[in-house]
């Protein structure tokens, strides 16, 4: 996710140089982004002018928690669910296929239409928000290890269950491990892994309540 | 306790934060060597989980842009959006400024 850097303040300022800059580095990939569920170019193109047309908009109130491109395509993940509840259909990615639906886990708010939006993410809690950045951090370097490692079945089978919600059973089939006990202790060993990294990252004891009650392992 | 996707103990939907994170998105470094085959086997394998079976939107964008800079004909449309969302957002920069 990194990239270039931009100056927050300059965008906030609406100056043009910044915004064409900021443009030029993103609007091909919200282009795709979008694209890829819409599957027509003047739809795609129409959402993507209303993507940066919500980021002039926002940008004032942008929250520094969030990384821009957070920010951008929390914008585009809106405009395409926006689109969908607009025109009432199922929103199905593009490119159909047997695991079609898959990527609908990678759209927060398909699921509660009263959801808060990624804007109104900026009255998230501000210890919520902590937490998050830190669970993100954890989840990052123990995503680290495993690619130094080359352990990318693992890593697929974490991002199956974490991210996916995949049952074991299925996740052994798929990757074809011999049983789901195997699977269950990949996830267990993962769990117990990030445990031990959220309570080094809470010396205080204030982030991670849960890691701390009486009986919690 | 149970485990996850909503880990208690961690007072946070993991899973929402693994997305939200992206914390398994590649750099784009790796993508571009994914598209030209210059990775190795398993993270292949794995690039190709993610891209295909996870269906990462980010990173299927990230790959298309690849591949669109690399054909003419979509560098040309995308030239075309790229003129007009310059345009577009202009307008709204003037028209929000003078709010």
């Amino acid at each position: 996710m990194d990239g270039p850097s931009f100056d927050v303040a300059e965008l906030q300022a609406m100056e043009d140089a910044a915004w064409a800059r900021f443009q030029e580095v993103f609007f091909r990939r919200v282009y795709f982004f979008v694209k890829r569920y819409v599957d027509d170019h003047q739809t795609a193109e129409d959402l993507t002018q209303d993507v940066f047309l919500g980021a002039v908009r926002g940008i004032a109130n942008y929250d520094p928690a969030f990384t821009l491109e957070q920010f951008l395509f929390g914008i585009a993940k809106n405009r395409v669910i926006d689109h969908f509840r607009k025109h009432r259909v199922t929103l199905l990615p593009a490119k159909a296929d047997a695991d079609a639906d898959k990527s609908h886990a990678w759209l927060e708010n398909m699921a509660a239409p009263q959801a808060p939006r990624p804007a109104d993410d900026l009255v998230e809690s501000e210890s919520a928000a902590r937490r998050r950045r830190v669970l993100g951090q954890i989840l990052r370097s123990l995503v680290e290890e495993l690619w130094q490692a080359g352990e990318f079945k693992k890593l697929q089978v974490l991002e199956y269950i974490f991210v996916l919600g995949g049952r074991n059973k299925d996740a052994a089939r798929l990757f074809g491990i011999a049983d789901e006990k195997a699977v269950a202790g990949i996830k267990f060993r993962a769990i117990e892994k990030l445990r031990a990294l959220a309570r080094q990252s809470d010396p205080n004891h204030s982030l991670f309540l849960g890691l701390w009650s009486p009986g919690s392992r | 306790m149970s485990g996850l996707p909503e880990d208690e103990a961690l007072d946070l939907d993991v899973g929402r934060v693994w997305r939200l994170e992206r914390v398994s998105c590649p750099h784009v470094d790796v993508l571009r060597a994914y598209h030209t085959g210059s990775l190795p086997a398993g993270a292949v394998e794995y690039l190709r989980f993610h891209l295909e079976t996870s269906q990462c939107p980010y990173c299927n964008a990230s790959l298309e842009d690849l591949r669109a800079a690399e054909a003419d004909s979509g560098q040309d449309v995308l030239t075309d959006v790229r003129d007009r969302l310059l345009r577009s957002t202009r307008t709204a920069l003037r028209r929000v400024g003078n709010d």
